[in-house]
């Protein structure tokens, strides 16, 4: 199955967790997003996802000099985006197991 | 990293078109999609050292995802786009295509309003006289007659329509012409609407009481002063009107002071202008030249040859 169909669904829930792990901004969020093992996560899918978060109050947004290039807009979790990111974690907990055992197989993805 | 002068310059370039393909996207939501879009931008660009547009792919791509993401609606009209492209759109909505098929079907009866509305401003720019039963109909001899030719306008006025259906080279001119009878329905508009007011609102005669004496534009006259075209006050002046009748004033009251002329036979005559008075307990009018104070103009009209007759009196 294609890994960026299955991404679709839980970036939010990704990117949640690496800015409630530290803030971070676009760039480092997708970095870290990658290092985390989702290498195929598009550059794009999680700009407009941070955005999209911050829109919707489940993140905070706080702008920081940086003397590399342009400013830096760092995201920081919210009280909302932290209860999101609990209700996606056990959901995904429940969905995770419920489709190992269907599958008999690990999941590839892990968040 | 010294990543502001490096960068290579298609991150610009990158970013344009990234920001044309979300022209419909709301300018600040976009501004600031585009900001954290620039910013990892320049990252990337400083840290694989290459090209943004091999790394990330189409710009156009890459919008599309980065508005997927963001939860922005896909465009379907760009505002950027051109007043061509705009119209077309507007044309091809779905909601206008209807309207029009819509205003298609209903065209027959603008063609038969367009029909009379041609024949009633020729008649009221004619200034025809109108049926008094039938306020709408023209009298064209008759009220017969006229309803008659309104029959025909709009027989001819449908047969136009239905031509036009099929005549591509004739929309321009008829469109002119439907414009210029749309324009011309509205005097005829009002005039129906006058019409169709109760006849007896209408016929309602005024009738005053004439003033006796003289007046001019209501206000009554008491004294006239005649002037010659180089300026001199004339006296005892008779005036009558094209009918022959004295421009008499004031023949009611009598006056005692009034100067009033009279016929060698001892009739009164009271059309002499300027009337004069004279001073209380005498015969003399002191100031015999006093009058408004006009001044003459300068004549260029050459003056009427008038043969001068020998006076004959009687």
């Amino acid at each position: 199955m294609d890994r960026s169909q299955l991404l679709r669904g839980t970036l939010d829930a990704a990117a949640l967790a690496v800015v409630a792990e530290q803030d971070g901004y676009g760039y480092d969020v997708l970095r870290r997003l990658r290092a985390a093992g989702l290498s195929d996560v598009g550059d794009a899918s999680v700009y407009g996802t941070l955005r999209r978060l911050y829109r919707a109050g489940a993140l905070t947004s706080y702008v920081e000099p940086s003397d590399e290039g342009p400013h830096r807009r760092y995201y920081g979790i919210t009280a909302r985006g932290r209860t999101q990111l609990a209700e996606a974690r056990s959901a995904w907990a429940e969905f995770s197991q419920a489709l190992s055992t269907l599958l008999e197989t690990d999941v590839e993805v892990t968040a | 990293m010294t990543t502001a002068a490096h960068v290579p310059s298609d991150v610009e370039t990158y970013l344009a078109r990234v920001r044309a393909a979300l022209a419909d996207v709301p300018a600040e939501e976009r501004d600031d999609l585009l900001a954290e879009v620039e910013a990892s931008l320049h990252e990337t660009a400083s840290e694989t050292g290459g090209s943004v547009a091999a790394q990330l792919g189409p710009p156009e791509d890459f919008a599309a995802e980065l508005r997927s993401a963001a939860g922005l609606h896909p465009s379907t009209a760009p505002p950027a786009a051109g007043l061509r492209e705009m119209i077309e759109r507007v044309a091809s909505d779905p909601r206008v295509v209807a309207s029009a098929r819509f205003l298609r079907e209903l065209a027959p009866i603008w063609w038969a309003v367009r029909g009379y509305v041609a024949l009633a401003a020729l008649a009221l720019a004619a200034g025809a006289s109108w049926s008094r039963s039938h306020g709408a109909v023209p009298r064209i001899g008759n009220a017969e007659l006229g309803a008659v030719a309104i029959l025909l306008a709009v027989a001819a006025s449908i047969a136009l329509g239905l031509w036009s259906r099929r005549a591509m080279r004739a929309r321009l001119p008829l469109a002119v012409l439907n414009v210029v009878l749309l324009a011309a329905a509205i005097p005829v508009a009002a005039h129906l609407s006058h019409r169709a007011q109760p006849a007896t609102a209408t016929s309602i005669i005024i009738q005053t009481e004439p003033v006796p004496g003289l007046a001019y534009n209501g206000a009554p006259v008491d004294n006239i002063y005649p002037y010659t075209r180089d300026g001199r006050l004339l006296h005892d002046v008779l005036l009558y009107t094209g009918a022959g009748t004295p421009l008499n004033v004031s023949t009611t009251a009598y006056d005692p002071y009034r100067r009033i002329l009279s016929t060698k036979a001892g009739a009164r005559v009271y059309n002499a202008f300027p009337v004069r008075y004279y001073e209380p307990g005498t015969r003399v009018v002191l100031r015999p030249n006093a009058g408004p104070s006009v001044k003459v103009p300068r004549i260029a009209t050459p003056p009427l040859p008038v043969r001068k007759r020998r006076h004959r009196g009687r």
